[in-house]
């Protein structure tokens, strides 16, 4: 028999463990031979020269990106505390003093667990008179974390739906989630060749946050998380600038301190440039959910929701279903779910193909029963609405006789 | 090759932990899209006491597009052509994604028990049929003993 | 893409041929409708215009081993045709006929008669002499 040999894709596709798993399996050049599931620490120098004017090509043009090696990144995450702070010291000071010329920050995501090695407060500079937010418990900070000790940020596009013109709407991207230790930095900015060849051995959840937008710098600004799970925003130095909540970090070319973000802030990057009608002169516009803020996690309410679904199967068909007949995998609470008229019910991405396929009409695949998906709440509401006005409903009984004896004679009675 | 669905996976085990009566159904080693099935031949029926080989295979688009299933076995019957191919509304128009391989196979298996010659794919068979019911059934049974040999045990 | 087996694979050409959704140009279908493992089957080739093949049709008996179609059918010239790919006694098409040696998965009978046709028609072998008409291998 065969079936030993299936690819058995793990419980979650998405863990970091399995990525990592990957990952490692991809890279024959690990020679650290870790034993740490995650291989973090990742650090990435991006060296730019696109400061104050474009184009400006004065001393250090090179346009060096490069990933550390391997063994470089891991020492790093073994130095002892005050070794790490001069590190992350140096990182800092060799970025800000760039005046002119080249523009030097570096990407990096450490493992979780550092908390007592580094002292990160030496790391962030909130803005003048506002402070760092006071020091959370162990059970909340557990609770920030993903079950590997990660703090994670998750950004959305944010369309507004308060302007109505199809301009202005941003650039439109997939949901970006990124996960990080304690005092990592994960920088932003846009989408090149050799950003693309430099992280294409790591795991998504470890990239750079990059964008295919030109009025986005290619190092725009960055993320920071320090060890209680707070993320703080940066501007780098951007040209056009890095919004949050619509008031702007720095003006053009200046470094801004690090601006504590809260779940559901907006983020604008850029602005649009020629009104913003071609896709790669859209600003970024982006909603963020901070340490899995995001995750539905089943409530009293979601589970009686279900409940109520599955026992209106039973009555309508006489069956209990709890399987979706289309994956064969259990509908469970907070999930999408779509119920036709005939009470069958399936994940909604499952079955999703089918309603498009014939809609309005739906053909029920469990017991083949055709609905029209469009019709039923209409003729409802108007049948109510006629036996109010008795003039309209003498009108609508000719109709109705003649092309529904049944309703017509339901009339008259 | 782009991964098994997981529906795949599922059925797959579920089709050797609680197999079907009569019905074998094994993934080829290098296709695990690509089924070797038999068949039983169903009680009082012309097929009885036969074991009928057929391939299945799952296309891209399955359980979106239906199963494809041919008789490797030669076998006598109005519902299906010379070249095994089995004329089964649940495998062109009326598949549904709600199926699946074991009822795919049941369908095919009640075909056995009951031909239905007056939506014939094998013309000249469901001819035979209509005109002499009971000589195209011996006809079917001595097939059957032809082809259809259970292997000895 | 999964793969596609060979006997659902033949069974789709069958029906592309049958149903003629292929090309008017050539044709082909099973040789033996009773043979359930479709292996030898009949092809034609109508004669490229313009070439000393116009008009005339060519016939073919095509042969698709148990690994088809990983690997390439055998096709053979029943109809006389003097073609450098094919072979003068046997009427066999020479394996190193560019389409059989590159043979790909993807590639069909059909495939494979369209290739034979353009090769007739290439310049150095329209003007080829050929056979008279009706003659076979």
């Amino acid at each position: 028999m065969s079936i030993n040999t299936a690819p058995s894709s793990p419980p979650n596709q998405t863990s970091p463990t399995a990525a990592a798993a990957a990952a490692a399996a991809a890279a024959p050049h690990d020679h650290t031979k870790s034993n740490n599931p995650i291989r973090l620490p990742i650090s990435i120098s991006l060296t730019i020269n696109d400061t104050l004017n474009h184009g400006s090509n004065n001393n250090g043009g090179s346009n060096g990106l490069g990933i550390l090696p391997s063994r470089t990144a891991t020492s790093l995450a073994m130095m002892n505390g005050s070794n790490a702070n001069a590190a992350a010291a140096t990182t800092e000071t060799s970025a800000v003093p760039a005046v002119a010329g080249t523009k030097s920050i570096r990407h990096f995501v450490y493992p979780p667990n550092q908390v007592n090695q580094i002292d990160f407060s030496l790391d962030i500079h909130p803005p003048p008179n506002t402070s760092l937010p006071e020091r959370i418990d162990q059970p909340t900070l557990k609770h920030r974390m993903d079950k590997h000790g990660l703090f994670s940020i998750r950004l959305t596009p944010f369309i507004d739906t308060t302007s109505s013109s199809a301009a202005n709407q941003g650039l439109f991207f997939d949901p970006i989630i990124r996960t990080a230790g304690a005092g990592s930095q994960i920088i932003i900015g846009r989408y090149t060749e050799r950003v693309r060849e430099a992280i294409s051995k790591i795991p998504d959840q470890y990239h750079p946050v990059v964008f295919k937008s030109k009025v986005i710098s290619r190092t725009h600004g960055c993320f920071k998380v320090d060890d209680q799970g707070n993320w703080f925003l940066k501007d780098v130095k951007s040209s056009s600038g890095t919004f949050l909540n619509h008031q702007r970090l720095s003006s053009a070319s200046t470094t801004s301190s690090d601006h504590l973000l809260h779940d559901g802030d907006i983020i604008q990057l850029g602005m649009d440039f020629r009104g913003g009608t071609e896709e790669i002169y859209r600003c970024v516009k982006m909603k963020i959910e901070l340490n899995k803020s995001w995750k539905l996690k089943a409530n009293a309410f979601n589970k009686e929701a279900l409940n109520r679904i599955k026992s209106l199967q039973k009555l309508t068909t006489g069956l209990e279903q709890e399987d979706c007949s289309i994956c064969l995998n259990k509908i469970k609470p907070c999930q999408a779910i779509f119920i036709s008229p005939c009470a069958h019910s399936w994940h909604f991405h499952c079955v999703r193909r089918l309603v498009i396929l014939s809609y309005p009409q739906f053909m029920c695949p469990n017991c083949r029963s055709n609905c029209d998906l469009e019709a039923t709440l209409e003729s409802e509401s108007e049948s109510e609405f006629e036996s109010e006005s008795e003039n309209e409903s003498d009108i609508e009984m000719d109709i109705e006789v003649d092309t529904n004896n049944n309703l017509g004679v339901r009339l008259i009675d | 090759m782009a991964s098994l669905p997981k529906r795949i996976i599922k059925e797959t085990e579920k089709l050797v932990s609680d197999p079907v009566p009569g019905i074998t159904a094994e993934p080829h080693d290098d296709n695990l899209r690509y089924f070797q099935v038999t068949i039983e031949g169903p009680e009082q029926s012309p097929y009885e006491d036969g074991v009928f080989k057929l391939e299945l295979f799952l296309p891209d688009d399955y359980p979106m597009e239906a199963p494809k299933v041919r008789f490797l076995t030669k076998i006598y019957h109005p519902n299906i052509d010379r070249l095994g191919r089995i004329c089964l509304d649940v495998l062109k128009t009326n598949w549904s994604p709600a199926l699946q391989i074991r009822t795919v196979l049941l369908s095919i298996q009640a075909l056995l028990a009951s031909p239905n010659p007056n939506d014939p794919l094998a013309n000249d068979v469901a001819e035979d049929w209509i005109k002499n019911e009971e000589g195209a059934k011996a006809k079917a049974r001595e097939w059957t003993k032809l082809y259809a040999k259970k292997k000895p045990e | 893409m999964s793969k596609v087996p060979r006997n659902f694979r033949l069974l789709e050409e069958l029906e592309k041929g049958e149903k003629g959704f292929g090309p008017e140009s050539c044709s082909y279908g099973l040789a033996d409708s009773d043979d359930i493992t479709m292996t030898k089957w009949n092809g034609t080739i109508l004669g490229p215009p313009h070439s000393n093949h116009e008009n005339r049709i060519y016939s073919l008996s095509i042969e698709c081993g148990p690994n088809y179609p990983d690997s390439p059918p055998k096709v053979t010239f029943i109809s006389k045709i003097n073609l450098p790919c094919v072979n003068q006694t046997t009427g066999e098409v020479q394996t190193d006929f560019h389409t059989l040696r590159d043979w790909k998965r993807a590639y069909t009978m059909e495939t494979l008669l369209l290739d034979l046709r353009k090769e007739m028609a290439t310049p150095a072998n329209k003007k080829l002499r050929q056979p008279k008409e009706g003659e076979t291998f």
